[in-house]
């Protein structure tokens, strides 16, 4: 396995986890971000740690842009208003923070789909 | 194996996150919210949005009679158009849960005492101290009777309208706090709609003063008691002139002294009532303004909250067209005005509340003794379920009186709390704001709120065709005099109220020859009135609206505007003159002399950067704390009250060596005279140290105005806003009170309003319409109001259009 091969296969991973966790967080409640990248992670013969920062990153855009789209909608800065509330000192922070709380539930249950496979495979 | 140790490690860890960020964890003692669920962009605070605010939709809704069409205006005010009673009454209820959801579940679990459950244990206490008042035995009690009228089915529409609305939103598009704390709305109930109008029972009649008053009947002695505390001041303008009452059908109770408990009491339940919480309320006939036809007014000055207490609604049907304001959680229009008439309330400082002693009958304190006989208590066990901890129990024994207070007292003595709004009622007290909507005259108005109980208002009424009136509304114990004002002993029944003022004896006025009526909190009838008045009376805001009033006859809505933010206080004015009689006879130095030349000049303007008021208002306390050091020395160990303002400048003009004026910690006998020379100095004194502190001393950053949100979160809430005013001014402004609805409504052929609000329309923080209205307000500016009987009028500028369809089953 190539390093060239390793990196595409991430990156079907990645869109893999991307389209359906979308979709299911249209109707579904938020911890679809902790069972698609598993499922996911379980499928793909990704390393542990490739497993998680693919899942991680995947999860945390997903969340911050998603965060940052709809803070446009708004008529008063909502990602201000929690800023304020949360005693964070910048609203941007805010959308961080959402990708962060996504991306390290993602990321986790990426790794551990992954680490399951292994362990099932033995 | 150890990997297989680990794995479990990590999955076990990463379950405990997902379940911690869901909220089913609680890691600290108050709550945060569940940061996933919260975070979630797909369903959590960023869909909180206000966008929903400006989409057009119909809804299918059962129940419904006929279509109703609700256009929202550029305030976001909702103008309803239904064909009947009943529709226009579930409109409300649905528009009201549409922009104050939040707001009314939060109110009504404040009301019951159920904060914590939501809160976490900061609210304990004060969940407690609802639940020992008996807030949600009131409301139960209301319903009780409520749903024993015929007519209650229709205000049950109102109701309906919530509910109706509670199903049609989507969890993703509730306002931030729902998420913030992890609720979802429960369904609206007759007891939530109870339980609000409870709350506003206890914030309007829910003051007491009779354990203060036995505690300084026995600190001071009966004489001196007497002698500080007069109820009556010499010269009055009650709310209704006039000498003479019907006597001949008088109730009467007879009281006797001897049933005041001789003792002094340590606990108080019921807070004094914040300085800042009353109403003005005025209207002057056709002979006193511009136009030949009425004006009405009326600000009731409340808490000011985010979301405001107030909700800004229009309701048309066929046979009405009201606009006015709600208390978001009860059906009806409550200050408002229609094609005919304009009304409006304010407080009655009547005292509906005392207490009574129990003397217990066994040590378990589930008997009592009365009329020489063992009752049993009924006991209530209240549950008060706090978030992250175990639920508690508190037991509350409900006697004869009411419910039991906290122990306050050593020994076999409780004290028992027999308060107006626990009683069943026997009328349909909840269709006072539904019928006064669409009265046209005052005979029709006085017959639909003639069922109102309590809180005690004093309702102002204006038509077109030309009546001004006002009457003392709601539900008294016929008193006699003293009766109430003390604590009594609860052993026998004799010493409970025993019949209530008929309430054509309440005091009333219509088209008085003077031209106007007003109300501004002051005592209801003068002294000849024949039952007695105890309680909380307004001293200062009603002789200014009095003057006001008398002094001109040729009053516009112009005129009116002026008026409500008039900002002189003739408390102020009072104890000017005063200074200024004595200003030759004080003996003070260079620099007090320079702080009694700046009283002496102030016009009693509390303008928001007068410094003059700042200076007034420190000069004042420290006089107020100088003399009645001996009455202060107990507030520590025991509840007390102070004389009252214009009490203490009586005595400083009539009594100036009363051994009051002494000040207990000196050598010196000081006398009145010496207490202000003193409070000069003091006041000189403080100014220069906050002008040394960098301290600006203009009133407004003296005493700013803080419109705090429901959850006192600061994110959420308008600080620190720079206002003019105080609670002895028309523009009755004090910390976080003021005039919450300034309402002007000049009766024309074709009627003319204006109002404001200080807050918005909207409950949602990050709406457009979440506090667009507080600028304004704090600037004096109204907006002309557009009651439009054809909706045509409307929908050009319409924001939102709602279309409710009847849905067949």
């Amino acid at each position: 396995m190539t390093m060239k091969t390793h990196f595409h296969l991430l990156w079907i991973q990645g869109l893999s986890i991307l389209v359906p966790t979308t979709l299911l967080q249209l109707i579904f409640p938020w911890w679809m971000v902790a069972i698609v990248p598993f499922v996911i992670g379980y499928l793909f013969k990704s390393p542990l740690s490739a497993s998680f920062i693919i899942s991680f990153i995947t999860i945390f855009l997903l969340w911050s842009l998603s965060a940052y789209r709809a803070d446009q909608n708004f008529d008063i800065s909502m990602s201000a208003l929690l800023a304020e509330i949360l005693s964070l000192s910048s609203p941007s922070g805010m959308f961080f923070l959402t990708g962060l709380t996504g991306g390290i539930v993602g990321g986790l249950s990426g790794f551990l789909g992954s680490w399951t496979r292994q362990l099932s495979q033995k | 194996m150890l990997r297989n140790i680990l794995y479990i490690l990590v999955l076990t860890a990463t379950i405990f996150l997902v379940f911690l960020l869901d909220g089913h964890i609680q890691l600290t003692k108050d709550p945060l919210p569940p940061f996933g669920k919260f975070l979630n962009p797909f369903g959590g605070v960023w869909t909180s949005h206000a966008r929903h605010e400006s989409i057009d939709f119909s809804a299918e809704v059962y129940g419904l009679k006929d279509n109703v069409e609700i256009i929202y205006d550029e305030r976001r005010i909702p103008h309803i158009y239904a064909q009947n009673l009943e529709d226009a009454l579930f409109a409300q209820g649905f528009v009201e849960a549409q922009n104050r959801l939040f707001q009314m579940q939060f109110l009504a679990r404040a009301a019951a005492g159920e904060l914590s459950e939501i809160l976490g244990p900061k609210t304990f206490e004060y969940d407690l101290s609802k639940r020992r008042l008996g807030m949600t035995f009131a409301a139960e009690n209301a319903v009780k009777g409520w749903e024993k009228q015929g007519s209650f089915p229709v205000a049950k529409r109102y109701m309906d309208g919530v509910n109706a609305y509670i199903l049609n939103v989507s969890e993703k598009d509730l306002p931030l706090e729902f998420k913030l704390l992890n609720i979802t709305p429960e369904e609206w109930t007759p007891l939530k709609s109870a339980l609000i109008f409870k709350e506003m029972s206890l914030t309007l009649a829910g003051f007491n003063n009779d354990i203060r008053n036995t505690n300084l009947l026995h600190i001071l002695g009966p004489e001196d008691f007497t002698h500080l505390f007069p109820e009556r001041q010499s010269v009055e303008t009650p709310v209704i002139p006039g000498s003479e009452w019907p006597v001949d059908s008088l109730r009467s109770h007879p009281f006797d002294s001897s049933c005041i408990y001789p003792y002094i009491l340590k606990n108080v339940y019921f807070e004094d009532m914040p300085k800042g919480i009353g109403s003005n309320s005025w209207a002057v006939s056709g002979s006193r303004s511009a136009t030949g036809h009425p004006i009405f007014c009326n600000d009731p000055h409340l808490n000011l909250s985010l979301p405001s207490i107030w909700f800004e609604l229009h309701i048309h049907t066929p046979q009405f067209n009201a606009y006015g304001v709600s208390f978001p959680g009860f059906p009806g229009i409550m200050i408002g005005f229609n094609d005919h008439i304009a009304w409006g309330e304010t407080n009655v400082g009547q005292d509906v509340s005392d207490h009574f002693i129990i003397q217990w009958a066994d040590n378990d304190r589930n008997y009592y003794m009365l009329d020489g006989q063992k009752e049993k208590t009924v006991l209530r066990e209240e549950v008060i379920r706090v978030k992250g901890s175990e639920p508690v129990i508190d037991t509350v024994r409900y006697t004869y009186w009411g419910p039991v207070q906290k122990s306050s007292l050593s020994g076999q003595y409780d004290v028992a709390l027999r308060w107006l709004p626990h009683d069943e009622p026997d009328t349909e007290e909840f269709n006072t704001f539904i019928r006064g909507m669409s009265a046209r005259t005052y005979d029709e108005y006085l017959s639909a709120t003639e069922a109102y109980i309590s809180p005690g208002q004093n309702f102002g009424f204006a038509s077109k065709n030309g009546d001004i009136a006002m009457r003392i509304n709601g539900r008294y114990p016929a008193k006699q005099n003293g009766d109430g004002r003390f604590i009594e002993w609860g052993n026998q029944t004799a010493h409970n109220w025993a019949e209530w003022i008929p309430k054509f004896q309440n005091p009333q006025i219509i088209n008085p020859e003077r031209g106007f009526i007003t109300s501004a909190n002051q005592v209801s009838a003068g002294k000849e009135y024949p039952y007695y008045f105890t309680g909380k009376f307004e001293r200062y805001r009603n002789r200014i609206i009095h003057d006001s009033l008398s002094h001109k006859n040729d009053f516009s809505v112009a005129d009116m505007k002026k008026m409500h933010v008039n900002n002189v206080s003739y408390k102020a004015l009072d104890y000017i003159l005063m200074l200024t009689t004595l200003s030759d006879t004080l003996n003070v130095s260079s620099e007090a002399r320079e702080i009694l030349g700046t009283l002496l000049e102030w016009d009693g303007q509390y303008l928001e950067s007068s410094e003059e008021a700042t200076v007034f208002e420190i000069f004042y306390s420290h006089l107020e704390k100088s003399t009645w050091d001996e009455i202060l020395n107990f507030s520590d160990s025991v509840a007390i009250a102070l004389p009252e303002d214009w009490r203490l400048l009586e005595l400083i003009k009539e009594d100036p060596g009363n051994r009051y004026f002494d000040i207990q910690s000196t050598a010196d006998r000081e006398n009145a005279y010496s207490i202000i020379e003193l409070a000069l100095i003091k006041t000189s004194e403080d100014i220069r140290r906050r002008s040394d502190e960098g301290l600006s001393n203009s009133w407004s950053k003296f005493r700013p105005l803080n419109i705090l949100h429901l959850m006192r979160l600061p994110a959420l809430s308008s600080e620190n806003l720079s206002a003019s005013g105080s609670p002895d001014a028309i523009n009755a402004t004090n910390k976080t009170y003021g005039p919450s609805w300034r309402m002007i409504v000049s009766l024309e052929e074709k009627v003319k309003a204006f109002a404001v609000y200080p807050g918005g329309q909207s409950g949602n923080p990050v709406s457009r319409y979440y506090k667009n209205m507080i600028d304004p307000w704090l600037k004096g500016e109204y907006f002309e109001l557009n009651p439009a009987s054809d909706k045509k009028d409307l929908i050009k500028k319409a924001t939102q259009k709602i279309t409710l369809l009847p849905k067949n089953s």
